[in-house]
């Protein structure tokens, strides 16, 4: 289940009645992509819960905001990202991902194509919240790093500053996963 | 640049191909009920002055009452022969007087109508509370260490005090978005 599945009007209609199954069903119909995406900004299963719990505690209370129900999902999409967002902002010193260290010495020419050997959250392991965040918001979302900088309270030549760390730290990761022959998390 | 870009195209397709991550069992079942129950207790706070909340709570402070007196009945039975307190002993009366305090602020702001967005976070708080006084239960209960005993009062109080602060400032409290 994605953020893109639809869920019906009369299912977010019964919800703000005070149905309890409703709801049930808006929760069992969207957890799973809320709790990927909190797990993959956070690579933290414990803070991806409670994210989780975080949104629909929050929808609950916003349902009556929704005015187009066809954009149901994107709408709590939102709502995910916010709460995530939140959590980078309020955790920061904790989320620090592999330090530089990992990559001293390095240069950045290792070919790419290693990159395409490493799953999704290796590569997102060794990255700060705050890199993930600007990443993911970046790339997937299409944020602009005007907005970014906004969000996450950060100028904008901050944004762009950690993005092109973390492309760069994307690149170093794939080289020493190349060449160690290790898993990337062995390096915590 | 097209280095840059084919990294960024790469990350990009590996995040579309990723499947989804199916929320670990245990965490899924409580998060669940407790999603639930607070939608019920929403819902009946709409309908009911006397909701379940207001049930919820008044357990929670009987059980903090609970607490407090077996708390003083340890500490004067642990007091040093010459009579005087010792010292942890001493931090721990001034910590569950502390509490004291923060419950009877507390109690004065929790009814006043909050915000959603403060109604999620002092939900949150409030949750936290009752799990830190179980924990207290547990601590005097099983005759825990002083030191845990201390840890947990300590967490109580800052808890208390985010509550009371969240509350105090809720008129000046707003999200900044959804």
């Amino acid at each position: 289940m994605s953020f893109a599945t639809p869920c019906s009007k009369q299912v977010i209609k019964n919800a703000l009645a005070g149905d309890r199954l409703a709801y049930g069903q808006i929760y069992n119909t969207y957890k799973q992509a809320v709790y990927s995406l909190a797990y993959r900004m956070l690579q933290n299963p414990d803070a991806a819960s409670d994210i989780l719990q975080q949104v629909f505690l929050k929808v609950m209370t916003r349902l009556a905001d929704v005015k187009d129900y066809s954009k149901f999902g994107s709408w709590l999409k939102r709502i995910a990202y916010n709460c995530v967002i939140d959590y980078i902002r309020a955790n920061e010193r904790e989320m620090t991902g592999f330090d530089d260290d990992h990559f001293a010495g390095g240069d950045y020419s290792g070919k790419q194509d290693s990159l395409a050997e490493l799953d999704l959250d290796s590569l997102l392991k060794g990255l700060s919240g705050r890199e993930r965040a600007v990443l993911i918001l970046f790339s997937i979302e299409e944020y602009t790093h005007q907005e970014i900088a906004s969000e996450l309270g950060i100028s904008e030549s901050n944004s762009k500053q950690i993005y092109s760390r973390s492309l760069q730290k994307l690149s170093q990761l794939a080289k020493l996963e190349r060449y160690s022959g290790s898993k990337v998390g062995s390096y915590e | 640049m097209s280095k840059t870009s084919s990294i960024q195209d790469l990350f990009i397709s590996k995040w579309q191909q990723a499947e989804e991550r199916p929320v670990p069992n245990m965490a899924d079942q409580s998060v669940e009920k407790s999603v639930l129950d607070a939608f019920d207790k929403h819902h009946s706070n709409v309908t009911s002055n006397l909701s379940k909340s207001g049930y919820g709570w008044f357990y929670a402070m009987a059980a903090s009452l609970f607490i407090a007196v077996f708390s003083w009945q340890f500490f004067y039975q642990g007091k040093s022969i010459n009579g005087a307190p010792s010292q942890p002993d001493t931090v721990l009366v001034l910590a569950i007087n502390e509490s004291k305090e923060l419950e009877t602020a507390f109690e004065q702001l929790r009814l006043q109508a909050t915000s959603e967005f403060v109604y999620v976070q002092k939900f949150q708080l409030e949750k936290e509370l009752i799990l830190i006084n179980s924990k207290l239960a547990d601590a005097y209960r099983h005759q825990g260490s002083l030191q845990d005993k201390l840890q947990l009062w300590h967490q109580k109080n800052k808890t208390l005090s985010q509550l009371n602060a969240l509350l105090a400032k809720t008129e000046s409290v707003h999200a900044t978005h959804i």
